[in-house]
C-alpha cells in the first residue's frame, strides 16, 4: 500500500526527530568543542576512576532496584490477584498510589517517615530510651530502599494485568499433566508472565538509571551518574556533564538492548481465548486470617509515606521538631494555595500541559498503532522500537538533549528555538510518554478485531470516520489506560520540568521545590498532596472498565 | 456390576442452591469411549472438570480401577485432559509442551515418547515447531498428543472439534477416532454435537439439567430412547399433544388416531406428548391431521416439509414434489412413542 | 526567527492577560524578599507585572546559559559576584552602571561594570540556641574541629551552594597564604568532614535537620538564620573572631533581555537607600552602599556592621580556580574524613 508507505516514513522520521536526533547531538557533543573534534573530554572520562565507580553504581544500583521491586511487586500482585480476602478490592487499589507520588515528593516522605529524627526513628527510638533511630537513613541502602518502595509498583501492576490475562485452562493443564502448584508457577504462570515482567523490569531499570532525587537526597558520598552529571554542570564543567550524558544514554540503551533479547521473539499470546482464573475464597480460618494480615500489612506499610504527606501538609510552620507526634494542625496550608494565585498558577500549568502532552502521545500512538498493526507499513518494526525508545533513556538525559536541540535556530536541520516557550515542556512530556502510551495502545490495536475496521470501510466510512468511530471507541480502555498512567507521570515530573521550565510554565515540581528552598515543608506537602490527589483520580478514570 | 474401569456413583455438585450435576452414576469399561452429550448448561462440562479433580465434588465418589480418586488433586490423578481452546503453553515448542507432562522419564524415554505420539497423531517431525505457528487442527492434535504422552489412566475430552473450521472438523474427528483405538485408553469427552458423540462414543450419556437422562449406544438412544427429552434432543422429531386411548393407540388433533409406543406411567385417558420422526410421517389423501404447509426445505429427491398444525408444528420426510407452500394438507403418522407430559 | 518571535511575543502576551508589561527576574533570594520588591517595584511602575523565578544562583547561571538563544530573564538579582563573574566572561550579562554605583565598595564593582553587589552577606558560624547556650558555641572556624563537636556538624551540600563554596574557598585561601599550597586548606576541610553529621541537599533540609538536631551547629549565611529566627525558630548565631567571607550579592541585566529599560529601572530601585533600607529591615540583607544612615539599620545590622571582621578574599582567584577545588573536595576529601556520615 503505497500511501502507508508514505507515512510509515513520516512517522517514523517524526520520531527519530523527537527522540534519536536530541540524543545523537548530545553525543556528538561530547566529541566535539569550539575548536572542532577531539578526544579529549571522552579520555578523560575513560581514565578517570571516579567516574567508572559511578557508572558501576548507576548499573548495579539499577540492576538491584529491579531485583528487589520485583521481589516486592510480583508476590504482592499474587497475593491481590489469587486470594480472596476482606478489603482486598480496595487495598488492591490503594497499594497501586505509589505511582502517584511524585518522585521529589516521595522522597521528601520518606525523609520524614524513616530518616534519623523521622517518625518510625523516634518510635524505634524512644522503644529503646534513645532520642532518634539507631540507623541512618544514607548511602546506597537508603537508594535501594526508596527505590523498591516507589518502582514495586510497576511490577505489582504490570503483574496484575497479566495474571488477569493468563488462561485458567493453561494451569489446569499443568496440573492435570501432574506438576505441583509450585512446579507450575515456576514452569507454566511466570513464563507465560513473561512480556508483562519484561516490560515491569526494563521499565524499573531506566527509572532507575535516571533516578536523581533519591541519590541526590540520600546517596551522601555514594555517586551514581545523575549526580555526576549536576555536579559537573554545577562545577561549571559542561564537557564533562556532556560526556556523562553521553554515557549514562549509552548504558541505557545497552539496558534495552539486552532487555529485548530477554523479552525473546517468542509470541507469548495465548492460543487459544480462554477464561481468568477468579480469586480463590480461602476457607480455612488459619489460611485466610494470613491471607488478610498479609495483605494488610503490605498495604499499611506502602501507605506509610502517604500518611506522612498529608499528616506534613497539616502542620504549621516548625511546630513538630522534636515530638514524636505533632503538636497542632491546620489547614492552612492548602488556603494558602487556593488563595494566592502566584501559587495555584502552577498547579493550572501543569494540569495543562500534561493533558496537552498526554493528548499528543495518544495521537502519535494511535497513529502508530494503525501503520504497525492495522497497515503493517515495512517500517513497522523501527516504528515500534522509536516508541519504546524514550523508555531508555533517563529524563535528565532527555531534558538535557532538548534543551541543546531546541536552543539553535537552524531549520534546514530541524532545529528550532524551543527552549523558553511554551511548547517545550509539553513536548517533553511528550516524547516521555510515548512509550507508556503507544504500549497500551498498540496491545489495545492488537486485540481488535480487523474486520471491523473493513467493516466500517465497505459501508463507505471515510478513513477519519473509521479511526474516529471504530477505532477509538474501541480502543477506549486502552487509551484511557495509557493516557492516565502518561498524565499522572506528567503531572508530576520534575527531572524534565527542572530542566525546561520557564516563568510562564513553571510546573508544581518546581513550586514544591521553591517552597521547600524557603523551608515551606507544609506547602510542599500539600502541593503534593493535590497533586496525588489529581492523579489517584486520573488514575481511577482511566482503570475504570 | 462393580467392574467398571471408571466409575462415577452419585456425583454430585451445587453452585450455591443450584446443582450442576445431579446424583449422576456412569460407569465406563477399561478402553471404552463414553461421550457426554447434552445442551449448553445441562452440566456436562462441569462433569468433566470433577473427574478432572478442577472442581470438588459436594457428594458421591469417583472410582477408577477400584480406587477412589475423588479426593486427589488433579496433578495425582493422572488423567489427560484436552482443553476445549487446547491450552497449549505459548512459551514452549510443541516437543517441549508434549513432554511437559514426563517429568518422571529419562531424557532418552521422553525424546522416544514424544516422538511417538507425534507419529500417533501424525505429526512426525513436529517436536521443534513454536505451537503457534500451528494450524488450528495441529494445534488441536498436539493437545491430544500432550495429553495422552504420560499414558494416563483416563483421557478426558472438552469439546475438542468445537475450535475447528466445519470442512476441518470431520478429517480430525477420523484422526481423533484413530488415535483414541490406538492409544487404547479409557475416555470421557463432552459435546454438544449428537454427531460427534455418535461417531467418536462407544457409549453416550445424554446428560440434561445435570442428571442423566439415557445412556446406551447411539442406535439404542435413537430408536428407543427413554425420555421425551432423549426422543426430541436425538435425530428430528415433532412434539404434538395426544390423548391416549389405550396402551398403543393416542388421539391428536380432532379425533385422529394414530399408533402409539407408550414409555413411562401413563394410561388411558391421559394427556400425553406424541413424539414422531419426519420418516414416521407422510401426507395422506385420507384423514389425518389437518395443516398448512409453511416451509419446504430442500435435500436433494426429498424434502422437509414444516407443517402448521392449529398452533402445532410439525415435520414431515417426503418426495420433493408432495406439496407446496401454502397448501392445505392431511397428515398421518406410522409409528409415534407417547411420553406423559412434563416426563 | 522573527515569525517566531512574532507568535512567541504574541503568546506571552496573551498569558498576561491583564496587559501589563512583564519583567521576569531570576533570583535565589526566596519569596520573602521578592515578594516585596515585587510589590513596591510594581506600586511605582503600575504598567509593569513583576514576575520572579525563585532558584539556587548556580542553577541561575545554568540557566541564563541555556537560554542564550532565547533569553527568558531580563534581571538577575542575587548570588555571590564570582558566578556573575563567570556568567560575564561567557557574555551572558549587558553591562550598565547605576547611579548607585559609587555608594558601594570598589571591591563590590563587577569588571566591565557587568554587575554590581547589592548586599553583603557574611557567613556565620550558627546553631540550634535551644540546644546551646551561646557561651558554648565555638566563635571562630577553627574551634568547629575540636572532638567535642564530632558528628555534631550540619553542612549544606557544597557543590549546589555559593555560601559554602566561598567558605571552603576561603579555608583554602588561608592555607594558600599561610604555606603556598592547597594542601593545608584540604587537610582542614578532610577534618571538617569528619566531624560532619550529615550534608543536606538544599537549605530548607539544613534548616530541618539543625531543628530536629541531627546536629546543633552549621556553617551558613546570616539572613538565612535571621529569617528563620523571625519564623521562630530556636536559630541562632556567632561571627567568627578571626574574619569571615563577606559574599557580595550582585545583581546584573542578562544579555538580549526583553526590556531592558524596565531592567535597568528595577536595578536602580534595588540599590536604592530607601528599598536597602526596606530590605536590611523585613528581609535581613545587610547593604552594600556605605551611604544609609547607621541609625536607620535594624539593630542586627548596626551590631554586625560594628563586629564583622570580613576577610580579605580575592574572588577573581576563586572564581578561576573554585571548580577545580571543590572538585578536588567533592572526589578526594567527602566522606573520606574520618568517621564521619558519609562512605
Amino acid at each position: 500500500m503505497n500511501r502507508g508507505r508514505g507515512t510509515g516514513w513520516l512517522l517514523a522520521l517524526i520520531l527519530a526527530w523527537l527522540v534519536v536526533y536530541p540524543i545523537a547531538l548530545v553525543v556528538i557533543d561530547s566529541v566535539k568543542d569550539d575548536s572542532g573534534w577531539t578526544t579529549q573530554y571522552l579520555t578523560a572520562f575513560l581514565s578517570d576512576s571516579h567516574e567508572w565507580g559511578a557508572l558501576w553504581n548507576s548499573v548495579w544500583l539499577s540492576v538491584a532496584s529491579v531485583a528487589l521491586a520485583g521481589t516486592i511487586g510480583i508476590p504482592l500482585a499474587f497475593v491481590f490477584e489469587r486470594l480472596e480476602f476482606p478489603g482486598r478490592r480496595i487495598l488492591g487499589a490503594l497499594v497501586a498510589l505509589p505511582a502517584v507520588l511524585p518522585p521529589l515528593v516521595g522522597v521528601i516522605a520518606f525523609l520524614f517517615l524513616y530518616g534519623e529524627t523521622g517518625f518510625v526513628g523516634r518510635v524505634v527510638g524512644a522503644v529503646m530510651g534513645t532520642s532518634q533511630a539507631p540507623w541512618r537513613l544514607r548511602g546506597w541502602g537508603a537508594i535501594l530502599l526508596v527505590h523498591a518502595y516507589s518502582m514495586y509498583v510497576y511490577f505489582y501492576l504490570f503483574t496484575r494485568a497479566g495474571l488477569a490475562k493468563v488462561d485458567s485452562s493453561m494451569i489446569e493443564a499443568a496440573h492435570s499433566l501432574g506438576h505441583s502448584a509450585r512446579s507450575t508457577l515456576f514452569k507454566v504462570t511466570l513464563p507465560l508472565l513473561r512480556p508483562q515482567i519484561g516490560a515491569a523490569a526494563l521499565l524499573t531499570f531506566m527509572t532507575a538509571l535516571g533516578s536523581f532525587s533519591a541519590p541526590y537526597i540520600f546517596g551522601g558520598g555514594f555517586r551514581v551518574m545523575t549526580t555526576q552529571i549536576v555536579t559537573s554542570k554545577l562545577n561549571g564543567d559542561i564537557h564533562a556533564s556532556v560526556v556523562e550524558t553521553a554515557a549514562l544514554a549509552a548504558v541505557a540503551f545497552v539496558g534495552l538492548v539486552l532487555f529485548r533479547r530477554y523479552q525473546g521473539t517468542r509470541s507469548v499470546a495465548a492460543v487459544g481465548k480462554g477464561t481468568p482464573p477468579t480469586a480463590r475464597t480461602l476457607v480455612q480460618p488459619l489460611a485466610r486470617w494470613s491471607a488478610t494480615a498479609l495483605g494488610w500489612t503490605f498495604a499499611v506499610v506502602l501507605l506509610l509515606p502517604h500518611a506522612t504527606l498529608l499528616l506534613v501538609s497539616l502542620i504549621p510552620v516548625g511546630t513538630w521538631t522534636t515530638e514524636l507526634f505533632p503538636t497542632e494542625y491546620t489547614l492552612g496550608n492548602y488556603l494558602a494555595l487556593a488563595a494566592e494565585p502566584e501559587r495555584l498558577r502552577p498547579l493550572v500549568n501543569s494540569v495543562w500541559m500534561a493533558a496537552i502532552g498526554t493528548l499528543g502521545a495518544l495521537a502519535l500512538a494511535l497513529w502508530a498503532g494503525r501503520l504497525v498493526v492495522q497497515k503493517r507499513v515495512t517500517l513497522r518494526k523501527h516504528i515500534e522500537t522509536l516508541t519504546s525508545l524514550p523508555w531508555a533513556v533517563p529524563g535528565t538525559v532527555l531534558a538535557i538533549a532538548l534543551a541543546t536541540t531546541f536552543s539553535v535556530r537552524a531549520p534546514w536541520v530541524g532545529r528550532w528555538v524551543l527552549v523558553g516557550t511554551l511548547a517545550i515542556l509539553p513536548l517533553a512530556y511528550m516524547i516521555r510518554n510515548v512509550p507508556i502510551v503507544a504500549g497500551s495502545v498498540l496491545a489495545g490495536f492488537r486485540q481488535l478485531d480487523p474486520a471491523l475496521d473493513e467493516a466500517a470501510a465497505s459501508l463507505g466510512a471515510s478513513r477519519w470516520r473509521t479511526v474516529l468511530r471504530v477505532t477509538v471507541p474501541l480502543l477506549r480502555p486502552a487509551l484511557l489506560a495509557g493516557g492516565a498512567l502518561a498524565f499522572a507521570t506528567a503531572l508530576g515530573d520534575f527531572v524534565t520540568s527542572v530542566v525546561l521550565y520557564t516563568f510562564d510554565t513553571r510546573p508544581i515540581s518546581i513550586e514544591i521545590l521553591s517552597a521547600l528552598r524557603d523551608f515551606d515543608i507544609g506547602i510542599a506537602a500539600a502541593y503534593g498532596v493535590v497533586l496525588m490527589l489529581i492523579s489517584a483520580a486520573a488514575m481511577v478514570v482511566g482503570t475504570r472498565r | 456390576m462393580s467392574t467398571a474401569y471408571l466409575q462415577l456413583n452419585n456425583l454430585t455438585k451445587k453452585f450455591g442452591s443450584q446443582a450442576a450435576v445431579d446424583s449422576l452414576t456412569l460407569e465406563v469399561d477399561q478402553g471404552a469411549v463414553l461421550a457426554l452429550l447434552g445442551p449448553s448448561g445441562s452440566g456436562k462440562t462441569t462433569t468433566l472438570r470433577l473427574l478432572a479433580g478442577f472442581e470438588r465434588h459436594d457428594s458421591g465418589s469417583i472410582v477408577v480401577d477400584g480406587r477412589d480418586v475423588s479426593t486427589m488433586p488433579p496433578a495425582q490423578r493422572r488423567f489427560g485432559m484436552v482443553f476445549q481452546h487446547y491450552a497449549l503453553f505459548p512459551h514452549l515448542t510443541v516437543g517441549e509442551n508434549i513432554a511437559f507432562g514426563l517429568n518422571e522419564y529419562s531424557a532418552e524415554q521422553r525424546d522416544q515418547r514424544v516422538a511417538a505420539v507425534l507419529a500417533m497423531v501424525d505429526l512426525e517431525g513436529f517436536a521443534d515447531r513454536e505451537v503457534t505457528a500451528l494450524s488450528g487442527g495441529q494445534q488441536q492434535r498436539v493437545a491430544v498428543a500432550r495429553a495422552l504422552a504420560p499414558e494416563p489412566k483416563i483421557l478426558l475430552l472438552d469439546e475438542p472439534l468445537s475450535n475447528l473450521d466445519p470442512g476441518l472438523r470431520e478429517r480430525t474427528r477420523r484422526e481423533l477416532r484413530q488415535a483414541l483405538a490406538q492409544a487404547n485408553v479409557t475416555t470421557v469427552f463432552v459435546t454438544h454435537e449428537q454427531e460427534e458423540a455418535f461417531e467418536l462414543g462407544d457409549q453416550v450419556a445424554l446428560i440434561n439439567h445435570g442428571a442423566l437422562e439415557q445412556v446406551g449406544t447411539a442406535r439404542e438412544l435413537y430408536e428407543h430412547p427413554a425420555t421425551r427429552f432423549v426422543a426430541t434432543f436425538v435425530g428430528r422429531a415433532s412434539v404434538v399433544r395426544g390423548d391416549l386411548i389405550s396402551r398403543d393407540r393416542v388421539r391428536v388433533g380432532d379425533g385422529i388416531e394414530w399408533p402409539a409406543e407408550v414409555h413411562g406411567d401413563a394410561g388411558p385417558g391421559v394427556t400425553v406428548s406424541v413424539v414422531t420422526r419426519p420418516e414416521a410421517l407422510r401426507f395422506t389423501d385420507g384423514v389425518g391431521l389437518v395443516g398448512t404447509v409453511v416451509e419446504r426445505r430442500y435435500t436433494g429427491a426429498r424434502a422437509f416439509f414444516l407443517v402448521d398444525a392449529s398452533g402445532e408444528t410439525i415435520e414431515i420426510e417426503a418426495p420433493v414434489t408432495a406439496a407446496r407452500v401454502g397448501d392445505q394438507v392431511s397428515v398421518t403418522a406410522t409409528a409415534t412413542r407417547v411420553y406423559p407430559e412434563g416426563g | 526567527m522573527r515569525g517566531i518571535r512574532t507568535v512567541l511575543v504574541a503568546t506571552a502576551a496573551m498569558a498576561c492577560s491583564d496587559g501589563r508589561e512583564p519583567l521576569v527576574i531570576y533570583s535565589p533570594h526566596g519569596r520573602g524578599l521578592l515578594t516585596l520588591a515585587e510589590r513596591t517595584f510594581e506600586a511605582q511602575h503600575p504598567d509593569v507585572d513583576v514576575r520572579w523565578l525563585d532558584m539556587g544562583s548556580q542553577d541561575v547561571l545554568d540557566r541564563v546559559k541555556s537560554e542564550r538563544a532565547n533569553p527568558q530573564s531580563d534581571v538577575w538579582f542575587g548570588g555571590p559576584s564570582y558566578l556573575f563573574d563567570q556568567a560575564a566572561s561567557e557574555s551572558l550579562l549587558v553591562a550598565y552602571r547605576p547611579t548607585w554605583a559609587d555608594s558601594i565598595p570598589t571591591r563590590a564593582w563587577g569588571a566591565g561594570d557587568f554587575y554590581f553587589a547589592v548586599y553583603e552577606t557574611p557567613a556565620v558560624i550558627a546553631y540550634n540556641s535551644d540546644a546551646l547556650t551561646p557561651d558554648q558555641v565555638p566563635d571562630d572556624w577553627d574551634l568547629v574541629l575540636e572532638p567535642r563537636w564530632r558528628d555534631q556538624i550540619l553542612i549544606r551540600d557544597p557543590n549546589a551552594s555559593g555560601t559554602m563554596r566561598t567558605i571552603f574557598g576561603m579555608v583554602i585561601q588561608r592555607g594558600l597564604r599561610a604555606t603556598g599550597d592547597t594542601a593545608a586548606g584540604y587537610e582542614w576541610l578532610r577534618r571538617l568532614d569528619g566531624q560532619t553529621r550529615d550534608y543536606a541537599i538544599n537549605p530548607a533540609m539544613l534548616h530541618q535537620k539543625l531543628l530536629r538536631r541531627e546536629g546543633v551547629l552549621t556553617l551558613w549565611e546570616l539572613p538565612d538564620i535571621l529569617t528563620e529566627q523571625r519564623k521562630g525558630n530556636p536559630f541562632d548565631f556567632v561571627l567568627p573572631t578571626s574574619g569571615t567571607p563577606v559574599i557580595e550579592d550582585a545583581i546584573a541585566i542578562v544579555r538580549g533581555a526583553k526590556r531592558p529599560r524596565l531592567a535597568r529601572a528595577f536595578v536602580e530601585w534595588v540599590g536604592s537607600i530607601e528599598f536597602q533600607i526596606m530590605v536590611a529591615q523585613q528581609e535581613f540583607r545587610l547593604p552594600a552602599r556605605l551611604d544609609v544612615p547607621f541609625d536607620s539599620l535594624p539593630d542586627w545590622a548596626q551590631k554586625v556592621r560594628t563586629e564583622m571582621v570580613a576577610e580579605p578574599m580575592d574572588w577573581g582567584l576563586l572564581s578561576r580556580e573554585g571548580a577545580a577545588w571543590m572538585s578536588y573536595w567533592d572526589r578526594n576529601i567527602r566522606g573520606r574524613g574520618g568517621t564521619g556520615a558519609q562512605r
